[in-house]
């Protein structure tokens, strides 16, 4: 009795196994599309977002930019104006609404340097960070304060006051001394001088990009 | 024999198929939080400045306040009737749950921090999320002798003619600061770099 029902069921195993198969095949071709996540997950850049390591502080910037560290590239979020009025020194202008601009891809996207984004406060720097670390965009930071910061820390330092600590008269005499090797005390003239050339030199247009396709061959 | 061989191996195999094909949709992970703007979307979002919301301008009856400074921080004042939630849990389940919650039921969300520069990497996540209910208060917070006080907030303003610095210089020592001026570079480094270029033929 049970070979029989067996042996029906077995003569069945084709038919059976050729309809799982379809109906797994039709089972695949309904699954919903899910949504892929590109490049870097939500999680992902939230534990970036936490990692203070984003942010330089300006006095980390000013030591780096005195000791002309080869390493770092400044990038000004800001107005063409406002980057011709005043930007630190050796910085580009790439200004925050065209960062996703292919031109500008060859400075923010590259291993090499590490690239250095600010703005006036740190909010705009901030969002572009956001943004581009989104693309996967590796080594970027952002310098905490923005211009506003730097004017307040290395341009124009608080003076200590007697109660402070040590540290504070320190780093007080080197934000002074920085002011002074960014060129705050020295005579008008020679800012007058300096603005007529600042217009000049904005002088960004990135030609690059030359994707080639591959060549011959066999 | 040798037809039945034959059989027996495509029996095999197909049972074989079904498995893979059972495992790979049992495995299957969703994604859990999926971006649904773009970045050129984020990005035009970002230049409206519609996010951000005066404290005098929240409808108090259909919002939520939403602290996003640490808890210590949130121990020791807040905002009324706000919620604590540091930006670094905010894609936990429940905190999606709740703004799920909240988005349905039509209420705006209003992120605070010290500054609206601390509130704004868990909105721009958020927002990139879908959660378009979400803004920044446009304040600077602070705690004044045990009163929490909500200040306005210039974002972005420069806040001083950086130039006038360096024309306040001290006139007295000219002599030494004219051999200095010229330090102030603004080199403009060229980057270049990056050209990728795929490797060329050969056999």
């Amino acid at each position: 009795m049970i070979n029989r029902n067996l042996a029906k069921i077995l003569a069945k195993r084709y038919i059976i196994l050729a309809s799982l198969l379809l109906i797994a095949a039709l089972g695949l071709v309904l699954l919903p599309a899910y949504q892929k996540n590109e490049h870097v997950t939500a999680e992902d850049l939230l534990a970036k977002v936490v990692n203070p390591e984003r942010y330089v502080t300006s006095d980390d910037l000013a030591h780096k930019i005195i000791a002309k560290d080869p390493s770092i590239l400044l990038i000004d979020l800001r107005d063409e104006e406002e980057y011709a009025e005043y930007t630190l020194a050796g910085a580009l202008n790439i200004p925050f609404d065209a960062i996703l601009n292919a031109d500008y891809e060859a400075y923010l996207n590259q291993g090499q340097y590490d690239v250095v984004l600010f703005s006036n406060d740190d909010f705009k720097a901030d969002q572009a960070w956001l943004i581009l670390t989104r693309l996967d965009y590796k080594n970027l930071h952002v310098l905490k304060g923005g211009i506003n910061g730097w004017y307040n820390t290395i341009l124009n330092p608080p003076e200590p006051t007697e109660n402070m600590a040590k540290e504070a008269f320190e780093r007080y005499d080197f934000r002074k001394a920085a002011a002074m090797y960014f060129g705050v005390g020295i005579k008008a003239q020679d800012n007058e001088q300096q603005l007529n050339r600042t217009p000049k030199k904005v002088v960004v247009p990135v030609m690059k990009k030359k994707k080639r396709k591959p060549e011959g061959g066999c | 024999m040798k037809e039945l061989e034959k059989t027996k191996r495509i029996s095999i195999s197909t049972v074989i198929f079904i498995l893979v094909i059972l495992i790979g949709v049992l495995t299957f992970k969703k994604p859990t939080n999926v971006y649904k703007k773009t970045n050129s979307e984020t990005l035009a979002m970002v230049n409206t400045q519609d996010y951000l919301v005066d404290y005098t301008d929240v409808d108090q009856s259909n919002s939520v306040f939403i602290d996003i400074r640490e808890r210590f921080e949130y121990s020791k004042g807040h905002i009324g009737e706000a919620l604590n939630m540091p930006t670094a849990d905010i894609l936990e389940e429940q905190s999606i749950s709740m703004f799920d919650g909240l988005r349905d039921a039509g209420k705006t969300i209003v992120f605070y921090g010290k500054t609206p520069n601390e509130a704004n990497s868990a909105w721009m996540i958020l927002y990139q999320l879908g959660y378009e209910n979400i803004k920044i208060l446009n304040s600077a917070t602070q705690l004044v002798d045990n009163r929490f006080e909500v200040t306005n907030y210039d974002l972005e303003k420069p806040i001083a003619n950086y130039l006038e610095i360096f024309n306040n210089g001290n006139p007295e020592n000219s002599e030494d600061t004219q051999v200095l001026a010229p330090v102030t570079p603004k080199k403009v480094i060229a980057v270049k770099k990056k050209k990728k270029r795929k490797p060329e033929g050969g056999c």
